[in-house]
């Protein structure tokens, strides 16, 4: 893992996960992220990133709720930089960018039987948590 | 919170009750599917994941729960299917909410856990229906 305060690193191994990168070696199979695949219309990363995450960050107490805790504007910014580098990795966009709840915000690919999320969690790790048929399947810090 | 006295037991053919708030966009606009994060534990869930019972409250009724201002969709979930996927249920009522009950399994302490993970997930296959959004009618204390 690694980032700064300009952009964040996803190592290829992770990036595999969305079928893009040199898989780099790993023994667990990797799903294939094919945007085709995709049971619900497919947003753009553009959409994304100019719609709610820059929503978010321009009012971050949007997300306040009953027992709800909104993201912070580093959590948004940090968001920003996951998204900004899966979009020039080429990977797929999204189904759905959605706050956690609890101070964080997921990135998350619903393919159906398989479900991916990205969590940037508000004390600034990032989690990748792969999911089949309800089974975690994979778990890394990016 | 004190709870009464009498804690009427769960039977398999009821619907659990949980109130989402609209404003986080857990609820898909177009087919309505609930995402995962919508069975989250928050800060409150300290003993369990907490839900009304259908038999006590209308879904209308348990939105009205929520804060005033806001506005909430109702997931009604089976506890047949529930406790099919392994997870605890149990009644916990409380003053001026006999029909409260929670998920034992899944606290705001362990919803990190990789258990608790897959179990959050796996209560997205529990819905049966999704009404609202509805307001919510609970004034500030």
């Amino acid at each position: 893992m690694s980032s700064t305060k300009d952009n964040f690193a996803i190592s290829s191994d992770s990036l595999a996960y969305f079928a893009v990168g040199n898989p780099g070696g790993g023994s667990g199979q990797k799903p294939s992220l094919n945007p085709a695949e995709g049971k619900k219309s497919e947003l753009s990363w553009s959409q994304l990133i100019d719609g709610p995450l820059a929503s978010w960050a321009r009012d971050p107490s949007q997300l306040d709720d009953d027992g709800l805790l909104a993201p912070s504007s580093a959590t948004i910014t940090k968001a920003s930089l996951v998204a900004a580098s899966l979009r020039d990795h080429g990977a797929p966009a999204p189904t759905r960018i959605v706050p956690t709840g609890d101070g964080g915000i997921a990135l998350q690919f619903d393919r159906g039987r398989q479900f991916i999320s990205i969590e940037i969690e508000p004390e600034g790790v990032v989690e990748l948590l792969v999911f089949d048929d309800g089974r975690l399947r994979h778990r890394a810090a990016l | 919170m004190a709870q009464p006295d009498v804690e009427e037991p769960l039977s398999d053919d009821e619907l659990l009750l949980r109130r989402i708030p609209a404003s986080q966009n857990w609820v898909s606009p177009d087919d309505k599917s609930i995402d995962p994060l919508a069975f989250r534990p928050r800060e409150s869930d300290i003993t369990g994941l907490s839900f009304g019972r259908a038999k006590y409250d209308a879904p209308i009724q348990e939105a009205a729960k929520g804060a005033l201002g806001r506005r909430f969709f109702v997931a009604l979930l089976s506890v047949k299917l529930i406790r099919e996927k392994g997870m605890t249920i149990v009644p916990r009522p409380l003053i001026g909410d006999a029909g409260h009950a929670e998920i034992s399994d899944l606290t705001y302490a362990n919803r990190r856990s990789d258990r608790a993970r897959e179990f959050v997930q796996c209560l997205r296959d529990c819905v049966v229906g999704v009404q609202g959004p509805f307001d919510g009618q609970r004034a500030s204390p």
